[in-house]
C-alpha cells in the first residue's frame, strides 16, 4: 500500500465562448441560475424565448456534470449566453455543482468586465413559509453598490434589509464587490422546494418595470402548472446542490446588536 | 482470527453488500421510475416538524379539485393519491417521455409511532396539499420556579 499523497486541487475557471459585440449602450447582463423555486431559471429562459433573444455563446467547465440538453434536435450547452440589443442573458438548464459556484462567479464577472457591462441583474427566489397563501408574491431587491441601492429605491423596489444570501448568487455578489461591478438582485417570494412560475412572473414584472423591457407574463402564468410538473426533476437536483450550498442560511438572521 | 471476529467481519461485509445493492437499486429507480409506465408520478414533497406537529406539503400541479385527492392511513403509512385534471403527455419527441403519460400522483410516507392519526388535517390550495399531523404528547409538564 502506498502512502497517501496530499491532494493538490487546481481550480480551472469555466471557459466562455461568445460572439457579443458592443453596439451603442453598455449591456445589462441578466442571470438566471437554478436556485430557490427555480425562479431565476424560469424567469430568464422565458425572457429569452419571448423576447426573441439570439444565442451568442456558452459557458462550459469540466466540473459540470456530463449532461447535454438538446432542443428541436439541436444539442445545446447547458449554460448559454443570449442577446438582444443591450440585454445579455445567461441561464443554466442544469443545477450548478457547489464546487463550481465560485469559479463560475469569477468567470461571469470577468465576462461582464470584458463586454464592459453597465450592470448585472440576478433573478431568483426567496423562500417564504406562507407562499401557499400569497396570490401575488412580492419582489425584493438587493443592491451591490450604493448607486444600485439608490436605483432600486428610485424604481420603487422594496429593499431587503437584513439576512443572508447563499448559493451561486452569493458568490457572484462577492465577486461583483471585489471587482466593483455594479449589480442588483431581484428575489420573488417563492416556494423553497417547488418550481414557482408565479414568483418568476412577479420577478419579471419588476425587471420589466425598472428596465423598461416589455414582456407579457400572462402566458407564463397560464402554463404555470404544466411547468411545475415538467420541472420536477431539475428541482430535485437543485435541492440536492442547495443543501450543500448552505441554503438554509437564508432562513437565519445575522447577529445584530442594536 | 477468533471465531467471533470472523462472524463480526462477515456481518460487516453482509451489511456493506446490502447497502451497495440498495444504493444501486435507488439509483436505478430514479433513472427508470417503474411507476411512470402506469402514469403514476411521484410528486415533489417537503416536510418539517414543529414541537407539536409534522407538516408535509406536496406539490400537485394540474390537480384542480380537492375531491380528486385521497389521503388515508394504512398499516402505519400515510398514502396520498391525486388525479390530474386530464392525462398529461409531456408532448416531446423523445421515446422516454412519449412512454410516460401522467395521470395520477402517488406518495407513501412512513408515519412515526408518536402521532395522532385521528387528528390529521389536510388543506389544498393553489395546487399544493398541506397535511398537518399532530404529535401525541407523552411528556409531563414541569413547573418552572
Amino acid at each position: 500500500m502506498g502512502v497517501n499523497k496530499p491532494v493538490v486541487e487546481i481550480t480551472v475557471l469555466p471557459e466562455v465562448k461568445h460572439g457579443f459585440r458592443i453596439r451603442g449602450e453598455k449591456p445589462v447582463v441578466v442571470v438566471g441560475l437554478p436556485d430557490t423555486g427555480l425562479v431565476g431559471t424560469i424567469a430568464v429562459t422565458y425572457l429569452t424565448e419571448k423576447s426573441g433573444m439570439e444565442e451568442i455563446g456558452f459557458i462550459d467547465s469540466p466540473q459540470l456534470p456530463p449532461v447535454l440538453p438538446f432542443h428541436k434536435n439541436i444539442p445545446r450547452f447547458p449554460i448559454r449566453i443570449m442577446n438582444k440589443g443591450r440585454f445579455v442573458a445567461i441561464f443554466s438548464e442544469i443545477a450548478i455543482p457547489v464546487d463550481l459556484m465560485t469559479p463560475l462567479a469569477k468567470t461571469l464577472i470577468s465576462f461582464m468586465k470584458e463586454i464592459d457591462a453597465d450592470t448585472s441583474v440576478l433573478l431568483g427566489g426567496i423562500a417564504v413559509p406562507n407562499r401557499i397563501d400569497l396570490e401575488k408574491p412580492s419582489v425584493y431587491g438587493l443592491g451591490i453598490t450604493e448607486d444600485d441601492r439608490k436605483f432600486l429605491e428610485a424604481k420603487g423596489v422594496k429593499l431587503l434589509d437584513e439576512g443572508f444570501l447563499a448559493g451561486a448568487y452569493a458568490q457572484i455578489v462577492k465577486e461583483c464587490i471585489k471587482e466593483t461591478q455594479r449589480g442588483i438582485i431581484l428575489l420573488g417570494e417563492s416556494y423553497a422546494n417547488y418550481p414557482d412560475p408565479g414568483a418568476a412572473a412577479a420577478v419579471l414584472e419588476t425587471f420589466s418595470k425598472i428596465f423598461d423591457f416589455k414582456i407579457d407574463v400572462k402566458p407564463l402564468i397560464d402554463q404555470a402548472e404544466e411547468l411545475r410538473l415538467k420541472l420536477r426533476e431539475l428541482m430535485k437536483r437543485t435541492i440536492e446542490t442547495l443543501r450543500s450550498a448552505q441554503k438554509r442560511y437564508e432562513r437565519a438572521l445575522p447577529p445584530l446588536y442594536r | 482470527m477468533a471465531m467471533e471476529d470472523f462472524f463480526e467481519v462477515l456481518k460487516r461485509i453482509r451489511e456493506e453488500m446490502r447497502r451497495i445493492v440498495e444504493d444501486v437499486e435507488k439509483e436505478f429507480m430514479e433513472i427508470f421510475p417503474l411507476e411512470s409506465r402506469e402514469g403514476i408520478v411521484e410528486p415533489l414533497t417537503y416536510s418539517y416538524e414543529t414541537p407539536s406537529e409534522i407538516i408535509i406539503t406536496l406539490d400537485l400541479p394540474l390537480v384542480k379539485r380537492k375531491e380528486d385527492i385521497s389521503v388515508r392511513v394504512e398499516d402505519g403509512n400515510l398514502i396520498v393519491e391525486a388525479e390530474l385534471c386530464e392525462r398529461y403527455s409531456f408532448g416531446l419527441e423523445n421515446p422516454f417521455f412519449k412512454a410516460c403519460t401522467a395521470k395520477k400522483y402517488r406518495k407513501v410516507f412512513n408515519l412515526p409511532e408518536d402521532v395522532d392519526i385521528s387528528e390529521i388535517r389536510a388543506k389544498f390550495k393553489s395546487g399544493v396539499l398541506e397535511i398537518r399531523i399532530p404529535k401525541k404528547h407523552r411528556g409531563i409538564r414541569i413547573k418552572v420556579e
